[in-house]
């Protein structure tokens, strides 16, 4: 990490921290688990180039939970749809910002106390550092969400908050020593996620996922990947209150160039 | 009584002398970077100035030189009234002067050892009168070491005349002479035995002036010298000198006159070499002296001797003879001197052979037609009977003896082709048609040489060809081993450097295997060619790598993958790359698996059409072919189907 990344971290760390440490503290119950619950997702995560340093990100999730007795998948739970304008800054530096529009399923399909499907829109702003090492890379990545949810429940209002998340990841080929097409790697990934808001009282940590996978390069453009994550954070109404999840997760990783085909040629310096 | 008369004498001389002016003269004479001086006393005698008294001429000496040998010459006499009278004589010699000297009457003397011709004798009135003593010694301190010859040569009114004596070691000559100076009854040579007895070995016959008959008493042979020529009528006789040329005649006419075959002239006993060489040394004295002095000190001895001159015919024969035996030497020389015959060629037993036999017609036939026009240009032959003389003397042989031996080592004589028929009678005719036929054998020898060589040479430049041959297919197997590499064998799928070597070595092997020098001789260029070829080949292979990863390059794009956040490669057209990867470049060089001489230069150029083939391609539109081309698995239709004029062995 170079002298301006690091300030940058620095920064938005301070901002994030003096965000959630500002809130009104209440006074915590004993903190308790609840049972894990289980959850499948299945992303598709895109990213278009657009010009040598802009890139459009589409990413889509299919998310379904378990419920009543099936684990996994046993109801839809949310398709997400995030989008954004990412800017490389540096070979090692990129920023994002776009715009999520998350569908959230009825936690209880069929239950007319729930709306089958409530909206949840968000900003976000997101701000990678990469570190390069001739063996693996290791990610450092600052998201910050701006969201509006409200819940499922009929006449229930939107609130709104702000989330700060910092993941740590690493990248490590297994079956060579770089990241090429053909490389399965794996992906050790944690990620702490925190959150303000006027409905944030004694809650601050909303979601802590520590989440390994391995992945394949099938080419420069398509890359797959399986993993498990575990998940824990507190309840938004009871801090005291940590909910835990277990997830699997597939990923496909798609990297289309939309730039025209005479800039993506290289010069041919053949000269016999 | 001797002194009685000398006092008289002085005594006289001296009261002539009174009355007149008398004058010593000295001057220096130089004659052929050589300084004399000559020493004499002259008289006023009226008007006239003349020569009377002592007379010295001597050689001056360098005083540096008395340590080293030198030569010296001392002539004394005397004149009376301008004329030679009195005692002469001659000291000429050569000497040292080495040893210690001593001081003898305030003159540094050093005692002389050397060798000595004395020649004294008496002039009375101009002219040489009585015995003179020829003596050749050697000395010590001037003490007699050795006499090397004595004679004592009678004059008489300047002639020589009378009996001559000549003694050399144990030898003895005696001689007659006229009064005119001609040689005259037997001439006796004579051993002497230690008891001082006489004993006659030889007998020379001098009459009418003429030598007639040689008579040796040791073997008991006459020889009879006269009357040799059939035409007497045109006979004339001459004088000549008792010289050196006179004994060379004398020795011819006797080679003539027996059944003996001299090949060359030999010289007379050394009895008469020696009073020879003492006369020649008195000539040369007295081509100095003779001027100076008006006194000529060698003895002239004549003799007669038969005499038919060359007529024109005869000249013109011999002209023709030496034109003749030039072309034969010149031949035979051209081809000794010829640069087809080198070190090599002599090591060959042939060529050898026949250089020898070839040397040997020159020394024992060439050499005597040799000695017969020596001796015509002499003039010798005038007094020879040239028809008996050719006749005896030439052996008009169909063979020559070889000085070397043959296989079952004993001594040969080589046959020539053909054999001599001696048809003409005519021995000048016989002589000429022999030089011909000489010439034609010589001829027959050169040619059968000749081709000889021209096989040998051309076997020779076969085997010298075949030696740049191995070193150039070694030279380009070191060439292959480090030019064509690991990378090439992983492109090739196989061990493209072995395939390589071994294509060499049974192009080689191959070659090896035929017999006839001839169709070697015509495959070798082709196999150089090949091999040309095949050092283009490696040469290009070494390339290959490079010019591989460049249509490699060419095809691969560097993608950013923003995922992983590195740069990946991309293939182009991965179909159409994977499909010359995979298929036709392997091909290409299974090519090279399956090499023959006359596609070495076809698949190399099979390599240049592919890569520049691949990368015309790349700018085309192919997006069709790409999808169909995934299927072709065989490099021929896959290089037809992209357009790539490419050749493969299985075709």
């Amino acid at each position: 990490m170079n002298r301006i990344q690091l300030q940058l971290f620095i920064l938005l760390s301070c901002y994030f921290i003096s965000n959630t440490v500002g809130q009104d503290q209440v006074v915590a119950n004993e903190k308790s688990f609840e049972t894990p619950e289980t959850f499948l997702w299945l992303s598709s995560y895109n990213n278009f180039r657009i010009s040598d340093k802009v890139f459009w990100v589409a990413q889509l999730h299919y998310r379904r939970t378990e419920y009543e007795g099936l684990d996994f998948i046993g109801r839809m739970a949310q398709l997400y749809n995030r989008h954004a304008i990412s800017y490389m800054v540096s070979s090692n530096i990129s920023v994002s910002l776009g715009g999520v529009l998350r569908l959230d399923y009825s936690p209880q399909p069929g239950n007319d106390l729930f709306e089958p499907l409530v909206y949840e829109p968000r900003i976000w702003h997101e701000y990678l550092f990469v570190m390069p090492s001739p063996r693996y890379q290791i990610y450092h990545r600052i998201r910050l969400e701006h969201r509006w949810s409200r819940s499922a429940r009929k006449g229930s209002e939107y609130i709104y908050r702000n989330r700060y998340r910092y993941q740590f990841s690493m990248k490590i080929p297994l079956n060579g020593k770089k990241l090429v097409p053909g490389s399965f790697y794996a992906k050790p990934d944690i990620e702490i996620i925190l959150q303000s808001g006027k409905e944030v009282t004694n809650s601050p940590i909303d979601d802590l996922r520590l989440y390994g996978s391995i992945a394949y390069i099938a080419n420069p453009r398509v890359s797959y990947s399986a993993g498990l994550m575990y998940t824990t954070g507190q309840q938004l109404n009871d801090g005291s209150i940590y909910r835990q999840r277990w997830g699997i997760r597939f990923n496909a990783y798609v990297s289309l160039d939309f730039r025209k085909k005479s800039k993506q040629l290289p010069t041919i310096n053949f000269t016999d | 009584m001797s002194r009685l008369l000398l006092f008289l004498f002085l005594t006289l001389t001296t009261l002539i002398l009174r009355s007149q002016v008398r004058d010593i003269s000295r001057l220096f004479v130089h004659d052929n970077g050589k300084i004399y001086q000559k020493q004499y006393q002259i008289t006023l005698q009226n008007t006239d100035t003349i020569l009377e008294g002592k007379f010295l001429f001597y050689k001056i000496l360098q005083k540096e030189i008395l340590n080293k040998p030198f030569n010296y010459l001392y002539l004394s006499g005397a004149y009376t009234n301008n004329r030679a009278n009195g005692v002469w004589s001659l000291q000429k010699g050569s000497a040292t002067a080495s040893r210690t000297g001593f001081f003898n009457n305030y003159h540094l003397s050093k005692p002389l050892d050397g060798q000595e011709l004395f020649y004294s004798g008496s002039i009375v009135k101009g002219e040489k009168q009585g015995d003179w003593t020829l003596l050749n010694w050697k000395y010590d301190n001037y003490s007699s070491k050795d006499t090397l010859l004595y004679a004592e040569v009678p004059y008489k009114d300047n002639q020589v005349s009378g009996k001559l004596t000549i003694i050399k070691g144990n030898h003895l000559l005696e001689g007659q002479t006229t009064s005119y100076g001609y040689t005259d009854g037997s001439w006796l040579h004579y051993l002497l035995t230690p008891t001082g007895e006489k004993k006659l070995i030889e007998e020379w016959i001098f009459a009418s002036k003429r030598i007639t008959e040689k008579i040796n008493h040791t073997k008991n042979t006459k020889i009879s010298l006269a009357n040799q020529f059939v035409d007497s009528a045109k006979l004339i006789l001459v004088d000549i000198e008792l010289s050196r040329e006179y004994f060379d005649i004398i020795q011819l006419l006797e080679s003539t006159s027996i059944n003996y075959y001299p090949s060359v002239i030999k010289k007379p006993i050394e009895l008469y070499t020696l009073f020879l060489q003492s006369i020649t040394e008195l000539n040369s004295v007295d081509s100095i002296v003779s001027k100076e002095s008006n006194v000529t000190l060698s003895p002239i001895i004549k003799t007669k001797i038969e005499s038919l001159p060359y007529r024109e015919e005869e000249d013109y024969f011999f002209k023709n003879l030496s034109i003749q035996l030039r072309k034969k030497d010149s031949l035979i020389l051209l081809f000794k001197k010829s640069p087809k015959i080198d070190l090599v060629d002599l090591s060959s037993p042939k060529v050898n052979n026949n250089l020898i036999l070839l040397d040997a017609i020159q020394n024992q036939i060439g050499s005597t037609i040799d000695t017969l026009l020596l001796l015509h240009a002499k003039g010798y032959l005038r007094f020879v009977n040239r028809d008996k003389y050719i006749l005896q003397n030439i052996a008009f042989s169909s063979s020559v003896q070889m000085p070397s031996k043959n296989e079952t080592g004993k001594k040969y004589a080589y046959q020539f082709t053909n054999t001599f028929k001696k048809s003409a009678t005519n021995p000048y005719l016989l002589l000429s048609n022999y030089l011909d036929y000489l010439l034609y054998e010589v001829q027959l020898i050169n040619d059968s040489l000749n081709y000889y060589l021209f096989e040998s040479k051309k076997e020779q430049n076969l085997l010298e060809q075949e030696a740049i041959l191995l070193e150039r297919s070694n030279r380009l197997k070191r060439l292959n081993d480090s030019l064509v590499g690991a990378f090439q064998n992983e492109l090739a799928g196989f061990n493209l450097t072995e395939s390589i070597n071994h294509f060499i070595s049974s192009q080689l092997m191959h070659y090896a295997r035929i017999i006839d020098a001839e169709e070697k001789a015509t495959k070798i260029p082709f196999l150089f060619d090949c091999l040309e070829e095949v050092e283009q080949l490696i040469y290009y292979l070494e390339r290959v790598p490079s010019l591989y990863f460049t249509v490699k390059d060419a095809y691969t794009n560097e993608v950013f993958n923003p995922y992983t956040f590195t740069n990946m490669e991309e293939v182009s057209k991965p179909n159409l790359f994977k499909s010359f990867n995979k298929v036709i470049l392997p091909a290409l060089f299974n090519n090279l698996n399956q090499l023959s001489c006359d596609k070495v230069e076809l698949y190399k150029n099979n390599f240049s059409i592919a890569f520049n083939g691949m990368i015309a391609l790349l700018q085309k539109d192919t997006q069709k072919k790409e999808r169909k081309i995934k299927r072709i698995k065989n490099p021929n239709e896959a290089a037809q189907f992209i357009n790539l004029p490419l050749v493969f062995s299985n075709e």
